[in-house]
């Protein structure tokens, strides 16, 4: 009993043993240090400003999605234009041929000619 | 000098506020960050990063809260994020020599003594250094700067950015786990 009472009177003494602590002080030059440290460290140049933020994962991935994107938009409009094309043929199909009928552009009447004049 | 005016000429980029205010507070700042590193070569390097970043960020001081409590926020932080790469660095450098990649031995710091403890407490402050190492960040936190810094709850309170109840319970918890912490120790040496 009187063993356990010892142990936490010693705990108590050790908790409170910084109870008149006083403030460690700074190295002397401390500022002269702190002052060649400061201006060792080079704020970074423009250039050196744009390529970190060119680099920044972010910034790429965004980049990156913004092309995926556009490459997407640019072939859905692709398939479109061609899809329209492609309708529209079949459906003017008569009107090409009345006009080929019309202007005799067929290549045997050509041949024939040519056939002809030999 | 009127703190409103330094920092105004510290946002102007004013040396010698700079030096002023480096003149001040230097001693605060390093207390503070050698009670939570417990080295004295650590501590002078990461209070010279705490005021490189006040200078680099003194534009964004809103003046909401006083400079000492801004500075002693931004010791805490640097103390803290410093010792958690160190802790990082030794578990790398434990798995490296599982790997035999490094044989280098390394050693633990010897026993920490604070230089502003009396010469008769220097034993038990040891002990007590020792064992402040094995509490969670927060409790650390508040235990650091209410017994070695002397702040009251409320500038605790004001540092930490929580309540001063919250203050309260870090340090009854803290108080806690160092009894526990020293009893393991007390059985374990006597």
């Amino acid at each position: 009993m009187e063993h356990l009472h010892n142990q936490e009177e010693e705990i108590e003494a050790i908790i409170n043993s910084l109870n008149h602590i006083s403030r460690a002080e700074a190295p002397p030059f401390f500022y002269t240090r702190l002052h060649a440290r400061l201006h060792e460290e080079v704020k970074p140049t423009q250039l050196q400003q744009l390529i970190g933020i060119l680099t920044r994962p972010a910034f790429v991935v965004a980049t990156l999605s913004f092309f995926v994107v556009l490459n997407g938009i640019a072939i859905s409009s692709v398939l479109k234009e061609s899809k329209g094309i492609t309708e529209s043929n079949t459906g003017n199909d008569g009107t090409i041929q009345s006009f080929a009928r019309e202007f005799d552009l067929s290549v045997s009447t050509l041949y024939s000619d040519t056939k002809t004049n030999e | 000098m009127n703190e409103q005016l330094l920092i105004q000429q510290l946002q102007q980029g004013v040396e010698q506020a700079f030096a002023q205010v480096v003149d001040a507070y230097q001693h605060l700042v390093y207390n503070t960050v050698l009670g939570l590193l417990q080295s004295k070569e650590e501590a002078e390097d990461v209070s010279q990063e705490v005021f490189i970043q006040m200078y680099q960020s003194i534009g964004q001081f809103k003046g909401e809260s006083k400079l000492s409590t801004w500075l002693y926020r931004i010791a805490v932080t640097k103390s803290l994020d410093w010792q958690r790469r160190k802790n990082r660095k030794k578990r790398f450098a434990f798995i490296e020599g599982l790997f035999g990649a490094d044989d280098r031995i390394r050693h633990d710091p010897p026993e920490f003594n604070h230089p502003g403890v009396a010469m008769e407490s220097k034993e038990k402050a040891a002990f007590l250094f020792k064992a402040i190492k094995s509490l969670p960040d927060n409790q650390k936190v508040a235990f650091t700067l209410n017994k070695i810094e002397g702040l009251s709850y409320q500038e605790v309170a004001e540092v930490m950015q929580v309540t001063e109840a919250s203050v309260e319970a870090f340090l009854h918890r803290a108080k806690q786990n160092l009894r526990k912490e020293l009893g393991d120790y007390y059985h374990k040496h006597k």
